[in-house]
């Protein structure tokens, strides 16, 4: 069974008067250990899409399971729980909580779990931390760091729950190539050594390198993958 | 961690935190000093009026129409309470009643030789019951006090001023010497009068009213509220019924059957003085009862102090349900009632002071809730994150809730503390009043806000309802950030 099946999945905006189909039937199964690049122009749906498939958003129509669970059944209560416990999300504008050190920031979504002790959360965020070269930056805040670092603080976050899926929505897209470049190898060595499946969106052709395997998107439509 | 995360937006969040503060602070330094205040009102008019003026219940004739019988319009007479014994006896019999002193209020004419005769109030007790009704009722200026059942009048310093307006006259008491200290300035011993005896005629539709010679006792004040009460000067019970023509009580048991006949042969006096024929019995028969017989005193007023103050109402209704089932011709109403617009006043005064920390209250509320919304609408994209990565609403809602929490604890608690500590300042430094209003206001000649527990436990009330109430709408707005408001869209 994939660990992502999408079959019909549509999603419709309401804009005014007008609806806009930001997706327009998608079928698409993702699997355990995939690196995956959604690319497509913009405005072609990869953020709907991945939004989807995050939870962060639920579909006009279609399946959506995610891990065994059909999300279009769940409570927002229970979606909740389902980011909290199976998903980690790197966002394309870094997104984290300004008065949290980088430390407490990792640690935060464990905090969230609240089913560890501190000093084991703490020990965990700290190895994520090296993890993504930032040991010698715990204490910063985000104000204090780099675009980089800061989207290393984000994957280290996301990874710290040891989720099944990290979504990335055009990670690298508020960095520099050479900086994109490092954020994307991290990714991909993480994917190799943690066996965590990495979907991420772009509309580089340059990042496409990492992929794995790829989808491309066009109009809501997926062209062919 | 949501405490951690809570200070540090606080900290982060500086200049709004300051602003919530501060509503906070002055919110609720303004409610501990109002409610201190309106606490020291209700106290100092309770400790004034009932314990030193007017008692707590004040019985009155069921003739009696109108309840405020201690401030109506000149001229209006308080009605006579009939069968005043009984009606003693059974007010007394309440277990609840301290002190039952009769007092007769009324008007009577001060004559003087130079200028129009004018009104002074009196109050006609005797000396030694009122001393032991109101023991801190009166301040003595000059003179002594009479004890006993003697005559005498305790005249007002407000009566003094009266008669050196109307008559250039200054009393000073029976042997005692004139202290020119007391005399209003630009006023000279050489310039007035100065008399220890005042004359006063009886205001009445009696004819059988006197001019009675009053001596000069003491000039007194009365120690709360003497621009109020400083009207009603103090004169024994015996020159007050005699001036107002009313009959000494005359035992009728001590009038023969004989005698009685005898004095009805000869009801008219002028007949026997002045000759003429005495009326025949038929005509005599005709004749009603002399109105002496029913009302012997120029008593009207009883007032009543209790032993539970706090249960005047209840006892009220005990007096009236005892008088009522002994058929006598009396009511009991509260000090309230009877004073009527003064303490109406007085309940404005309160009534003022509460709307003024409702809407206090009110407007932390407002400005509070407004600045929080705010608040959540700038933090739209962190929530939104916070949300996508896995925090429930309830969450959210808690956090808004500690950070509120916070700002209440510290600049309400601040708030009280500073209140307490003015109210402890105010309380030493003994700020003082003859005005009437204000007098009114501060429930007494001082200025005596008063810190109850009560008050400070309604203090940490009323800024936990302005908590709860400003912080439900912001955390209504930020419930309702989704995680796709963390999402940015190009
Ligand atoms: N909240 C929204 N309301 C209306 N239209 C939207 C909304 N979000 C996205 N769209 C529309 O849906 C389409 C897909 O958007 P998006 O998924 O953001 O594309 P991409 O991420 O590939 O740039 C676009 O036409 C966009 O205008
Ligand atoms: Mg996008």
């Amino acid at each position: 069974m994939a660990l992502i099946h999408l079959s019909g999945v549509t999603k419709d905006y309401q804009l005014g008067e007008t609806i806009v189909p930001a997706l327009r039937g998608i079928d698409v199964s993702i699997h355990k250990g995939e690196f995956l690049s959604i690319i497509g122009p913009s405005g072609s749906g990869k953020t709907t899409l991945l939004n989807i498939i995050g939870c962060i958003d639920t579909a006009s129509d279609g399946t959506v399971i995610i891990a065994g669970n059909n999300v279009t059944r769940l409570s927002d209560s229970e979606r909740t729980s389902l980011r909290l416990y199976k998903i980690g999300f790197i966002f394309q504008t870094f997104n984290l909580i300004p008065v949290l050190d980088v430390i407490e920031n990792i640690e935060f979504p464990l905090l969230l779990m609240n089913r560890e002790s501190r000093d084991a959360i703490r020990r965990r965020a700290m190895d994520l931390a090296a993890a993504v070269g930032l040991h010698s930056h715990i204490h910063h805040r985000p104000a204090e760091l780099s675009g980089g670092q800061r989207q290393r603080v984000a994957i280290a976050r996301a990874l710290v729950t040891n989720p099944d899926i990290i979504l990335a929505d055009e990670p690298t897209a508020n960095l520099d190539s050479q900086t994109g470049a490092t954020i994307l190898e991290l990714m991909k060595q993480l994917n190799t050594t943690e066996k965590t499946t990495f979907i991420f969106s772009t509309h580089d052709p340059e990042v496409l390198q990492y992929a794995q395997r790829i989808i491309k998107i066009k109009d809501g439509k997926v062209h062919d993958s | 961690m949501l405490f951690h995360l809570s200070v540090r937006n606080l900290l982060r969040h500086r200049g709004k935190s300051l602003v919530i503060g501060s509503i906070l602070f002055i919110g609720t330094l303004i409610m501990t000093i109002g409610n201190a205040v309106i606490s020291g009102l209700d106290t100092g008019l309770a400790l004034h009026f009932r314990q030193q003026l007017c008692g707590d219940i004040v019985v009155i004739s069921s003739d009696q129409i109108k309840e405020n019988v201690f401030f109506i319009p000149m001229g209006e007479a308080v009605e006579s309470i009939n069968q005043l014994d009984e009606v003693l006896r059974v007010v007394t019999q309440n277990n609840k009643v301290r002190v039952a002193l009769p007092v007769a209020k009324g008007i009577v004419f001060v004559l003087n030789e130079d200028g129009e005769p004018y009104f002074q109030m009196l109050l006609g007790v005797r000396f030694n019951d009122y001393y032991r009704a109101f023991p801190d009722g009166i301040s003595v200026i000059e003179g002594h006090l009479p004890t006993g059942n003697t005559r005498g009048l305790l005249l007002s310093t407000k009566s003094r001023d009266e008669l050196l307006t109307f008559s250039n006259t200054w009393p000073v008491p029976k042997g005692e010497t004139l202290v020119t200290a007391n005399l209003p300035a630009g006023i000279t011993p050489n310039t007035v009068t100065i008399k220890s005896e005042i004359i006063f005629m009886g205001y009445s539709d009696r004819d059988t009213s006197l001019d009675i010679i009053s001596t000069v006792n003491a000039i007194i004040s009365y120690p709360a509220f003497n621009q109020l009460w400083g009207y009603f000067s103090i004169i024994d019970i015996d020159s007050y019924n005699e001036c107002n023509g009313y009959y000494q009580p005359v035992p009728s048991a001590k009038i023969s059957a004989k005698d009685r006949e005898l004095l009805a042969n000869y009801t008219h006096l002028d007949d026997i003085l002045f000759g003429g024929t005495p009326p025949s019995h038929d005509a005599i028969a005709d004749i009603p009862p002399p109105q002496t017989e029913r009302v012997k005193s120029g008593y009207n007023l009883i007032l009543v102090k209790i032993d539970t103050p706090d249960a005047i109402e209840s006892v009220v209704h005990e007096i009236n349900h005892d008088l009522s089932s002994h058929n006598l011709p009396a009511r009991a109403i509260t000090w309230k009632a009877a004073l009527g617009q003064v303490a109406q006043m007085a309940f404005l005064m309160r009534a003022v002071l509460f709307g003024f920390v409702t809407i206090v209250f009110l407007v932390a509320i407002i400005v509070i809730t407004n600045t929080l919304s705010l608040a959540a609408m700038e933090r739209v994209s962190e929530i939104g994150m916070m949300r996508a990565i896995g925090a429930q609403r309830r969450f959210v809602s808690l956090m808004f809730v500690a950070e509120t929490s916070f700002l209440s604890i510290i600049f309400g608690g601040l708030g009280i503390g500073v209140g307490v500590i003015s109210i402890g300042g105010l309380q030493h430094m003994t700020i003082r009043t003859s005005n009437r209003l204000v007098e009114l206001f501060f429930g007494g000649p001082v200025f005596r806000p008063m810190i109850t527990a009560t008050d400070i436990g309604l203090g940490l009330l009323q800024l936990g309802v302005v908590t709860v109430v400003a912080v439900t709408y912001p955390i209504y707005i930020a419930r309702r950030i989704s995680p796709n408001d963390a999402i940015s869209r190009d």
